[in-house]
């Protein structure tokens, strides 16, 4: 029985908190699902079929090895401080679609693979604290290609500090450029294993929802940047 | 923010060399120099030894002090909460990627419509 997937997001560029409704329907029948959100500003909905494959991100990210991959590169002074999480950003919300916008079409899904971390400062700071926080990003291109087989590769990095640095603006932010970049050769060697077990399937078309991907019921997303699942079509 | 090139390359190449005598000068232990960041940064302090005491002891007096070296001390905080770069020689073959492209071109509602102001506080 084919399930309707209708999605809200907080954001016109589809970014921002999510809701998504799943619901089964019976072939030429209806779908019924109604929102009571006001501050929500595009939509999409996607009649799904039972032999779709579901992949939530975070769940397959997020792992004991992954962890200890992004912790051997990062920049000194800083530990991360969440897991690791995987959502969905359009690639003109990225850096790259900012400052380089032929790379990559402005509506194209990457994934947003990020984890925020606490960077230690030293007395000469005058920060107010002995510690700033910044978000890194590597953002992952995911993809079929012309046979059909899943391809993934780590397209570009990002970090914000979100939190103030005192006179260390400047030495925070050259220890996470020295630092980020060594993160991609792991990170894309572990790509290319996780996604080695799918190379002997083709697929037909390749698309993201937020959240987990459920096929039923609610799923409430806080940030589809954090949160996503990559649906293949066989 | 960029005291590495140019004429404030060499401006801060000059001071960085002589707040650096200087604290070596007065035996300050605990220098920081961060030449290759913007801004550029000398941090130093320490113990200024000087005659002894009437009780005998060392007489000390403490000094620390930060040289922050930019083109806009205002803006510097404000330049550096981001950094980033493209992954060199990525792959970017692509058959199918999810693209909202043709979604978006198709929302008439959205094209002819403003952006509804945030009326959030």
């Amino acid at each position: 029985m084919p399930t309707l997937t209708s999605c809200i997001f907080e954001n016109r560029s589809f970014t921002g908190a999510a809701n998504c409704n799943s619901v089964n329907f019976p072939a030429n029948g209806w779908a019924w699902v109604t929102w009571g959100f006001s501050d929500r500003r595009a939509s999409l909905a996607r009649v799904r079929q039972d032999s779709d494959i579901v992949i939530a991100l975070t769940p397959v990210l997020d792992t004991a090895a992954n962890r200890s991959l992004v912790d051997a590169n990062l920049p000194s002074g800083a530990r991360r401080i969440t897991g690791i999480r995987a959502g969905m950003v359009p690639y003109s919300e990225t850096w790259g679609g900012r400052n380089q916008p032929a790379r990559h079409p402005a509506w194209r899904v990457l994934v947003d693979l990020s984890f925020r971390v606490d960077i230690d400062l030293p007395w000469y700071c005058f920060a107010g604290g002995n510690d700033t926080k910044a978000t890194i990003h590597y953002y992952l291109f995911v993809r079929l290609n012309a046979a059909g087989t899943l391809v993934a590769t780590v397209d570009h990095w990002e970090w914000n500090r979100t939190e103030g640095a005192g006179l260390c603006g400047g030495e925070v932010a050259s220890r996470l450029n020295a630092g980020v970049p060594n993160g991609v050769g792991p990170l894309q060697t572990a790509l290319t294993n996780a996604v080695a077990p799918f190379s002997s399937f083709n697929f037909g078309d390749i698309y993201f929802l937020p959240g987990d991907g459920r096929t039923s019921g609610v799923d409430e997303v806080a940030d589809v940047r954090n949160e996503a699942a990559i649906i293949l079509i066989r | 923010m960029d005291c590495n090139s140019g004429k404030r390359k060499a401006v801060a190449d000059a001071l960085v060399e002589r707040v650096t005598e200087v604290a070596k000068e007065f035996g300050l232990k605990d220098l920081v120099v961060h030449r290759e960041a913007n801004p550029v940064l000398v941090a130093a302090r320490g113990e200024l030894k000087g005659k002894k005491a009437k009780d005998g002891t060392q007489d000390c007096e403490r000094i620390e002090f930060v040289l922050q070296i930019s083109p806009d001390i205002a803006r510097a905080e404000v330049a550096s909460v981001i950094g980033a770069d493209l992954t060199p020689n990525a792959d970017l073959a692509a058959h199918r990627a999810f693209d909202l492209s043709d979604v978006v071109a198709q929302d008439s509602v959205a094209r002819s419509a403003p952006e509804p102001d945030d009326d959030r506080c």
